[in-house]
């Protein structure tokens, strides 16, 4: 039924409508993976987060000028790419080690010494207990809901694709990656409240 | 389906437009913590790191900066041609009268070819008169422009020359739903113009072209 490319699609046309709660939406969605991008880029957290509350304000301002002929998000990162270079530039530095890649690549950029100026002992401690906790709470999946989460969002399947994949019908492949998200959402909810500090 | 796996399914851009329109126009906060969450679950399966970057304050610095922004309001994007492939759309249905159509047409220049080559307008007008028996739109024309000018490198152009793109256009003609609707933008127009050109009622920057006859 979509692809990557038209997941957004529909919510982006609301928003060029004039619903602005669909933009937020796209925030919500999308600006832990714009701000895990631009550490490539900028070292600082609060540089970073001033990075994202500026690309996504762009982003809404230039909605009108978004055709779909890419992802919303492969859209999204360019722009903040390009702030992020605008804020350096500010700043009298030159970018870092960006490569230019496309949206796939940088969704498995992997660089931790990039973070070393954003993760505290603290913060640190606390990305390991989500992980382990995420990672707990997956193999506690039964398996039909345990595959069918990983190939949505692991491997990035429609749920056509899934549907084909496991022998079933396209309803049932939404219920189980519900149930999926809701099992996992239950196990680490109490690691996603925040706590006093910024994150979490 | 309950409330959370609609949003669920809106996450994964899985909803009709329907349903994503109804949903949207009745979120409460609830809704909105659903979607949160879903994200938050999406992104630290896929890289616990992500977890480093979520921040409630800064998703309502942003959502505050935003409630301050001045309502967009654009020419909304046609979806219609995005949520199916040209491919497919093309080859859904009547295929095997396109194909006979486009035997008939190469079958007609070739033998053309070897005797002598007509004007043009007369080609078109021949080949035309063999697609006669299809109901086209101007819809339906469209889709095929699309998959034809994307795909332009990969005709038969060469095997051709001296016969118009245009005149393989009107032979092969798509019959294709007719509930589509086509936009095209600006900037795309001038690759159009030599089969197309604006309505006359098109007033913003995207404009809604009708076919022309290559003999004009």
């Amino acid at each position: 039924m979509s692809s990557d490319k038209d997941d957004d699609l529909l919510i982006v046309q609301r928003v060029q409508a004039g619903d602005k709660l669909a933009f937020n939406l796209l925030v919500s969605k999308y600006h832990r993976r714009v701000a895990r991008l631009l550490t490539r880029m900028v070292r600082n957290q609060e540089d970073i987060e001033d990075v994202v509350q500026e690309t996504f304000i762009k982003a809404y301002r230039a909605i009108g000028n978004f055709r779909g002929d890419s992802a919303f998000y492969t859209w999204i990162y360019r722009i903040a790419i390009n702030t992020a270079k605008n804020l350096l530039v500010t700043q009298g530095r030159r970018p870092s080690t960006l490569k230019e890649s496309n949206d796939g690549d940088s969704e498995t950029f992997e660089d931790n010494a990039a973070l070393s100026n954003i993760d505290t002992p603290e913060s640190l401690y606390q990305t390991k207990q989500i992980g382990e906790a995420v990672n707990e709470a997956m193999a506690a999946l039964p398996e039909e809901l345990r595959s069918a989460i990983v190939m949505r969002e692991i491997d990035g399947l429609s749920y056509e694709e899934i549907a084909a994949a496991m022998d079933c019908p396209i309803g049932t492949v939404r219920s189980r990656i519900f149930r999926a998200r809701e099992s996992i959402a239950t196990k680490i909810k109490p690691l996603l409240e925040p706590k006093g500090s910024k994150r979490w | 389906m309950n409330r959370n796996e609609q949003i669920s399914a809106m996450l994964d851009g899985e909803l009709d437009e329907a349903s994503l329109k109804a949903i949207l126009s009745s979120m409460d906060d609830d809704d909105v913590q659903a979607w949160q969450t879903y994200s938050a679950v999406g992104d630290l399966i896929r890289s616990s790191d992500t977890a480093a970057f979520h921040s409630p304050p800064l998703l309502l610095r942003i959502e505050a900066g935003l409630g301050q922004e001045p309502t967009v309001v654009a020419p909304v994007l046609a979806t219609a041609l995005v949520r199916q492939s040209a491919a497919q759309r093309l080859f859904a249905a009547g295929l095997s009268k396109r194909l006979l159509a486009s035997l008939a047409a190469v079958g007609f220049f070739s033998f053309a070819m070897n005797q002598a080559i007509p004007p043009l307008d007369t080609q078109v007008q021949m080949v035309r008169t063999q697609a006669a028996g299809n109901a086209f739109t101007d819809e339906e024309l469209a889709l095929w422009q699309e998959y034809f000018m994307a795909h332009q490198q990969n005709s038969v152009r060469s095997g051709l020359s001296g016969v118009s793109p245009i005149a393989r256009v009107e032979a092969d003609r798509p019959s294709l739903n007719n509930t589509e609707r086509v936009i095209v933008n600006d900037i795309d127009a001038a690759e159009w113009m030599n089969v197309w050109e604006p309505s006359a009622q098109g007033t913003d920057h995207s404009v809604q072209f009708n076919y022309v006859s290559s003999s004009r």
